[in-house]
This record gives C-alpha cells, sequence and structure tokens, in this order.
C-alpha cells in the first residue's frame, strides 16, 4: 500500500505543470508564478490530510486553492497589471537566442496579452481548459456553469483570442 | 451541424489534442472558423508555460521534506496520547487475573474511602459540646463615600463626601472625623487623615456627612504619579464591641 508521501509525489507529478502553466498564463511573470505555484502547494499539503476524494477530485481540489491563491494575490498586490499589446510586442528579450525561440518568446507574450484583454469568464475558461487540462465537467462545476455552455463559451473565446492575436500580431 | 453541437465538439477535439492525440483535418468539421480555431488551440498549446527542471525537484523536495516532518510531528503527539494511557495501564501487571484482582482491591478501597468520608463506619455518640467560633462584629455606623469624579487629572483636586448612619436603636459616639487614608496600587500608605480629637455621638437612626478634599499631595507633600487609588477608613471599634467600616473607594489619577 502506498503511503501518504508516494500519493502526494504521484499527484504533485501529475498537477504541478498544470497548476503552474494555469497561474503563468494569469500572471505572465516567471519568477511570481514560481512564488505562487509553491504557495498552491504549501497550501495542499497543510491540507492533505484532511482532503476527502469523496468531496472533489484532486484537480479540482487543487486548481481551487490555485484560484484563490491567485484571488489573494491580486488582493494584496493591487489590480493586475494591464499592458498594451504594443508594449508586450516591443519588449525585447533580455538574453541573447536564437531566432526561433525569440519570436516564440513574443507570440507567447503576445498570446498572454490578448487572453489578459478577454473578460474574467473568457479567461478563466481558457486557463483551466488549455492550461490546467480540466475537462468541460470540471470546468463547469469550478465556474456554476453548465457543461454544454462550457463547451460553447470556449470556442467564442478561443475565437475571440484568435482574432485579438491575428490583429495585434500582423500589426 | 448545428453551431452549438459544433462548439461542444470542440471541446472535446481540444480534450483530444491535449491528451496527445491526433485531430487530423477529417475532424475538423470542415468549416474555416472551426479549423482556424483548431489550429489556434495547437498554438495556445504550444505556448504554454513550463515550469523549469529546478523549480519542479527544489518544490518537490521541499515538499516532500515538509510532510515528513509532519507526520513525525502526528507520530509525536499521538505517541504522547498512547504514552499516558500507557503509563496508567502499566500500573497493572499484565496477566489478566492479576488485573482484576488489582481492580478488585481499588474499588474496594474506594469504596471504604466513600463510606468513611460518608460517616457511616462511626460508632454512635452522644452530643458533642463544642464553643461557638467568633462570631462577626455588629455594625453600628454604617459609613458610605462617594468622590465627585471617577477619574480625576494629574493634579486636580479630588473631593469625596462620607456619610454616617447610626443603624442602631441607641446613640452611639465615635470619633470624627475617622483616621483616613489614600492607599496605591501597591497597598501603600501614600495619604494620611488623622482622626479628629473629639468624639461625635450619633443619635439612633442620624447621618451625618463630611466633605474630605484631597490635593493628590502625599504625606511629603509631593504630587502623587498617575495610577489607581483606594480610599480606605480602618475599622473603627464602638462602645460594646460594634464597628463602623468603610467599603474601600476608588479612584483613578490619569496622567
Amino acid at each position: 500500500m502506498r503511503n501518504s508521501r508516494e500519493i502526494f509525489a504521484g499527484l504533485y507529478d501529475e498537477f504541478m505543470p498544470k497548476v503552474y502553466r494555469y497561474i503563468h498564463c494569469k500572471v505572465n511573470d516567471e519568477k511570481l508564478t514560481e512564488d505562487l505555484t509553491s504557495t498552491v502547494f504549501e497550501k495542499a499539503l497543510v491540507n492533505f490530510a484532511s482532503y476527502s476524494r469523496d468531496r472533489a477530485a484532486f484537480s479540482t481540489w487543487i486548481l481551487s486553492i490555485a484560484r484563490n491563491t491567485l484571488i489573494d494575490h491580486y488582493r494584496t498586490a493591487g489590480k493586475r497589471q494591464h499592458v498594451s499589446l504594443d508594449e508586450a510586442i516591443e519588449t525585447p528579450s533580455r538574453e541573447p537566442s536564437p531566432q526561433e525561440e525569440s519570436e516564440k518568446r513574443a507570440e507567447t507574450e503576445c498570446l498572454l496579452k490578448c487572453l489578459g484583454g478577454l473578460s474574467e469568464q473568457d479567461q478563466e475558461i481558457i486557463g483551466l481548459k488549455f492550461a490546467a487540462e480540466l475537462n468541460n465537467r470540471q470546468i463547469a462545476s469550478m465556474l456554476g456553469l453548465s457543461e454544454s455552455n462550457v463547451g460553447v463559451r470556449l470556442f467564442r473565446a478561443v475565437k475571440k483570442l484568435r482574432e485579438g492575436f491575428e490583429e495585434s500580431w500582423n500589426g | 451541424m448545428d453551431d452549438r453541437s459544433r462548439e461542444n465538439r470542440f471541446a472535446d477535439d481540444v480534450d483530444r489534442m491535449l491528451a496527445g492525440g491526433d485531430v487530423g483535418p477529417t475532424e475538423t468539421r470542415g468549416d474555416e472558423g472551426y479549423r482556424s480555431n483548431m489550429e489556434f488551440a495547437h498554438k495556445i498549446i504550444e505556448c504554454r508555460g513550463k515550469p523549469s527542471l529546478s523549480f519542479t525537484q527544489a518544490l518537490r523536495g521541499r515538499l516532500l521534506a515538509k510532510l515528513a516532518e509532519q507526520e513525525v510531528a502526528t507520530e509525536r503527539r499521538r505517541n504522547e496520547k498512547m504514552s499516558v494511557r500507557g503509563r496508567l495501564l502499566g500500573m497493572f501487571p499484565r496477566s489478566p487475573a492479576w488485573r482484576v484482582a488489582a481492580l478488585t482491591v481499588m474499588v474496594a478501597v474506594l469504596a471504604l474511602v466513600a463510606v468513611w468520608r460518608l460517616g457511616l463506619l462511626a460508632p454512635t455518640k452522644g452530643p458533642v459540646l463544642t464553643s461557638p467560633g467568633p462570631v462577626a462584629p455588629r455594625v453600628a455606623v454604617q459609613v458610605s463615600a462617594v468622590a465627585d469624579k471617577a477619574a480625576y487629572a494629574l493634579g486636580e483636586n479630588v473631593g469625596i463626601r462620607f456619610e454616617f448612619r447610626n443603624v442602631t436603636s441607641e446613640p452611639l459616639s465615635m470619633p470624627f472625623p475617622p483616621l483616613l487614608r489614600i492607599v496605591n496600587a501597591n497597598e501603600e500608605i501614600v495619604r494620611s487623615f488623622t482622626a479628629g480629637q473629639d468624639a461625635k455621638t450619633f443619635a439612633a437612626g442620624e447621618s451625618l456627612t463630611y466633605d474630605l478634599s484631597w490635593n493628590q499631595r502625599d504625606d511629603a507633600g509631593n504630587q502623587v504619579p498617575p495610577g489607581d487609588y483606594q480610599v480606605r477608613m480602618p475599622m473603627v471599634r464602638l462602645a460594646g464591641g460594634a464597628v463602623a467600616g468603610l467599603e474601600p473607594l476608588a479612584l483613578t489619577i490619569r496622567p
């Protein structure tokens, strides 16, 4: 029988990248993402003994902690910083890197900034689907929507994001 | 396919893409909008942030170390609870027969103690004569005191009115005014107001008032520091064993 350390390690290995990605798409800052990810898992560890699979799947549980951690962060750090798309695209990379990496990084920056321009709910749906890899049922339960509604909103949010990205990337 | 089912199908295709499955052209439903969305979904997945290996490993190590500490602390707490129980049980021999015997002896001893305490064992005796204990003195003069304020500024004059009432049915005589004292929070006497030289006679039921004015100076003439004080009147013994007493009056001097 696996002990609690093995169980926690397995869950960490599976879900840490998802939590990291989810937070990263919200804050777009590597150092801050690492700090907040650490906070999320430290909170999960403290409450791990009381976590029960009967109440929620681990994915939903850990993502709820991540969302609440982000809310706390926004509350203490003030409002979210909105960077204009022009600033985002023109921000040069500090380190020399191959051209493809530089372009990829710029593309990512632009994508994240365009994501920040969507409504809160659209950002949540995209973050929970693409970063946290939750299915529609899990997203629906976290956001208080129907499963079908999540599917519709996801398609439309991706369409809006795509159009915004194309507009800003192609100038 | 209507819009709604197309949009819901999109989520399924994205889930498949996230799981590493291939979403080929035949599954893009033929329309340009859907295909563009699927291509963009692929781009979103490629642009996702990724934790560095060093961060991943460092955090993992830290968390597992903390989990180990938590488990040790939990085990220690459990053992502490058990040790009390263990110590109690350790007082008894392990063999069941011995435990029953020890338990029986314990119960018998407890029963004997209970019986003895209830006096059921003592032989019956005749009445026992004992002398009465000391009787509280009779209060003949009730004394009350009221200050003009509960708290005073430093240096402000403190005014206290005392009322002395003869609660007996006979006239009484007592030194007037009686000895009065101001005591600080450390029970030190800071100021004494000496008793009057002459005695005053109170008719039965009569009340007399006395106004004391204190300038917040101690017996040496110095301003007392801010704090809590009490006005006290040492008990005065009257004729026939009666007394006059005062409940201490509290007052505060603010800084």
